[in-house]
């Protein structure tokens, strides 16, 4: 028997794949293939901008606390960038990305 | 089963970003009352990161299922067109997955991930690979919870060092992904919308900011090629 606490956490659940299944439900290629083309390029936009906003969400909170962490970021950024140049990939360079960052601040507060 | 795999391993940056936070997700919610099993069921129905922190708050504090549904959908509602923009570069001529199958695991890093990868792969190959993607991506955070609700208390907090490092995965998973996508090629769009996100957050929370400032700069840069394409004809 689930519990009333149980039975929100499913709804919530199925609410969030609504979401996200309803949109695809209605875009079938079929309809796509046949959107006008405003729309067409602001979905092709999407998802980059989705990518750039993520980003900034995600580094912002740790720019705007003044603790130093600037010159951090700034060195995490820029090993993404050259093992992204020398090797390519995603997993690759998100993992030198984070330990430069982690290295970085262990020796900032050390 | 070859794209599937592939698919799978390219999951693998996701998941590096994936498990520390669904174990600080496990951990939270059995520090504020949630039973081991809600936990649990919350990470695999739900599977949507910030949302389930909050909801974590809303179920221990009592709010009711309007509030709490409310709450959830308006903190997802950014999902509402990652299924669109995908749509059209799904299409294929290979074997194709029934739509509730593409559209489970389509959390924000899915979604990143294949929008910058998908142009890559085989066209027959896609939903293959898309699958793998995702499957990896949702195992490992249904793993990460499960660790969190049973080691976590063993474990107690971690050191700052590898803190330090893991809160810097996500950014960096970003980062990678928008360097793959191309950095020249959507310049105005990704500036835009850096921009727009930036100045939203300092007047709503992050979820809001989020999706109002990837539709602003999604928008205001279907305007802008628009604009360029006319000049050029």
């Amino acid at each position: 028997m689930l519990s009333s606490l149980d039975m929100i956490i499913l709804l919530c659940g199925l609410a969030t794949f609504l979401l996200r299944w309803v949109p695809i439900w209605q875009s079938r290629p079929q309809k796509t293939f046949n959107m006008p083309s405003a729309l067409r390029r602001m979905l092709e936009a999407i998802g980059p901008a989705a990518i750039a906003s993520l980003l900034v969400v995600s580094l912002l909170p740790l720019l705007s606390v003044h603790n130093g962490k600037h010159l951090s970021i700034i060195a995490a950024l820029a090993a993404i960038g050259i093992y992204k140049h020398w090797r390519g990939g995603i997993a690759g360079p998100t993992l030198p990305g984070a330990l430069t960052y982690g290295a970085c601040q262990y020796l900032a507060t050390a | 089963m070859k794209a599937f795999f592939q698919g799978l391993a390219d999951s693998a940056s996701i998941g590096v970003g994936y498990l520390p936070i669904a174990f600080s997700f496990g951990l939270t919610a059995l520090q504020a009352g949630l039973s081991p099993a809600s936990t649990l069921l919350i990470s695999v129905t739900v599977f949507a990161g910030a949302s389930q922190f909050v909801l974590i708050t809303l179920l221990t504090s009592g709010a009711g299922l309007i509030g709490t549904l409310g709450t959830v959908l308006l903190m997802n509602a950014r999902h509402l067109f990652y299924g669109p923009a995908l749509m059209p570069r799904l299409a294929s001529e290979g074997r194709q997955l029934p739509s509730p199958l593409l559209a489970f695991g389509l959390t924000d890093e899915v979604f990143a991930a294949a929008s910058s990868r998908l142009e890559r792969i085989a066209p027959s190959s896609r939903h293959a690979w898309y699958l793998g993607l995702q499957t990896g991506a949702y195992l490992t955070w249904v793993l990460g919870t499960l660790l969190g609700v049973t080691l976590g208390k063993h474990v107690g907090t971690l050191p700052g060092v590898i803190e330090d490092t893991l809160s810097f995965v996500l950014p960096a998973l970003f980062f990678a992904l928008l360097l793959e996508i191309g950095v020249k090629a959507w310049a105005g769009t990704i500036l835009i919308t850096a921009l727009a996100t930036a100045l939203l957050m300092m007047v709503l929370p992050s979820h809001h900011a989020l999706a109002l400032g990837l539709l602003t700069g999604a928008a205001l840069s279907a305007k802008r090629r628009r604009t360029c394409s006319q000049a050029s004809t």
